[in-house]
């Protein structure tokens, strides 16, 4: 099995989820900087879907016809009040729209920026990539937090998303291209 | 003895809006609001008519002091798999029946969440933790 390296965001929009609040400087989301995108927030409610993706995964990085083994990203974020921003939403998602498993964590967030995991070598978050869907500028993430505080408008920032696929490269490709090449 | 309620289903709603806005630590509340036009009606009447939206935010305010046939009908209005979550692990005065309609919002689609809460990564407050 191989891995890419990380790659980060070339694309980040505010995405309406049912009128929620939005995020701003969403360009902050690209690199980690300690700049963040960051959603002002509301009471007692989910966020609108930040929207990340273009992260140029490109023949290079995974041969056509390799096999995604898992897929693994990493977000840098905080919250602005102790133990009530955390994950209401957090889906990979491709041309088609979103697909697979919710892989939201119930943990709340930290209110200083910590670097949380999701996924790995051997998780293909309930979907069966083609290396083709992540080669798409449209492969990205959807992540929507939740501010479980019923009394006080919280926020959520986000430093970067980044994003790194685990792959079994196609290995009788190239004897078979060999092989006709005789001919 | 059955457990007494200070919130009952023919309970005046000017009543439930007073207790509402005496637990809130806003002048006023959009939820508090929108209740405002169910004043002079029931308990029952404002709950059957909460938005979805401001259930969650009714039952983390008048759930401990509501019976279960008013909180049930909140619950029932609850959509989203995670806020469904985060009232299960944050509502310790859920009885088993409740336990199991909110469990029906988010078994099986929450998988991250749902094995943090098998290790006991986040715990529930029904089982003695103040888990958010």
């Amino acid at each position: 099995m191989a891995v890419t390296a990380y790659k980060t965001p070339g694309t980040c929009a505010s995405v309406d989820r049912g009128d929620k609040a939005g995020w701003l400087d969403l360009d902050n989301a690209k690199v980690s900087n300690n700049a963040y995108a960051y959603t002002p927030g509301d009471k007692n409610d989910y966020f609108d879907w930040l929207r990340v993706t273009n992260f140029g995964f490109t023949t290079s990085d995974i041969p056509s016809g390799a096999t995604i083994d898992g897929i693994e990203i990493k977000i840098e974020h905080y919250g602005t009040a102790a133990d009530v921003i955390k994950d209401s939403a957090l889906y990979l998602r491709k041309t088609s729209g979103q697909v697979g498993d919710n892989k939201a964590s119930a943990s709340a967030w930290a209110t200083s920026d910590e670097e949380i995991t999701y996924g790995g070598a051997a998780d293909k978050w309930g979907y069966a990539w083609l290396a083709s869907d992540i080669i798409s500028s449209n492969f990205g993430v959807d992540l929507s937090p939740l501010n479980t505080d019923p009394d006080n408008i919280e926020g959520s920032y986000v430093d970067v998303i980044s994003i790194r696929v685990y792959y079994t490269a196609p290995s009788g490709d190239h004897r078979r291209g060999s092989f006709f090449k005789m001919f | 003895m059955p457990k007494k309620y200070k919130i009952m289903p023919d309970t005046p709603a000017s009543e439930v809006n007073a207790m509402l806005r005496t637990s809130t630590n806003l002048c006023m509340d959009d939820a508090i609001s929108r209740h405002q036009s169910m004043e002079d009606k029931t308990a029952l009447d404002m709950v059957n008519h909460t938005l979805d939206k401001d259930a969650p935010w009714t039952l983390l305010k008048l759930g401990r002091d509501a019976p279960p046939e008013l909180r049930d009908i909140l619950i029932t209005k609850v959509k989203d798999p995670m806020v469904a979550f985060s009232l299960y692990l944050r509502l310790e005065w859920l009885t088993d029946e409740e336990d199991k309609l909110l469990e029906e919002k988010f078994k099986g689609k929450l998988p991250t969440a749902e094995a943090e809460l098998k290790k006991g990564i986040v715990t529930r407050a029904k089982h003695g933790s103040n888990s958010l």
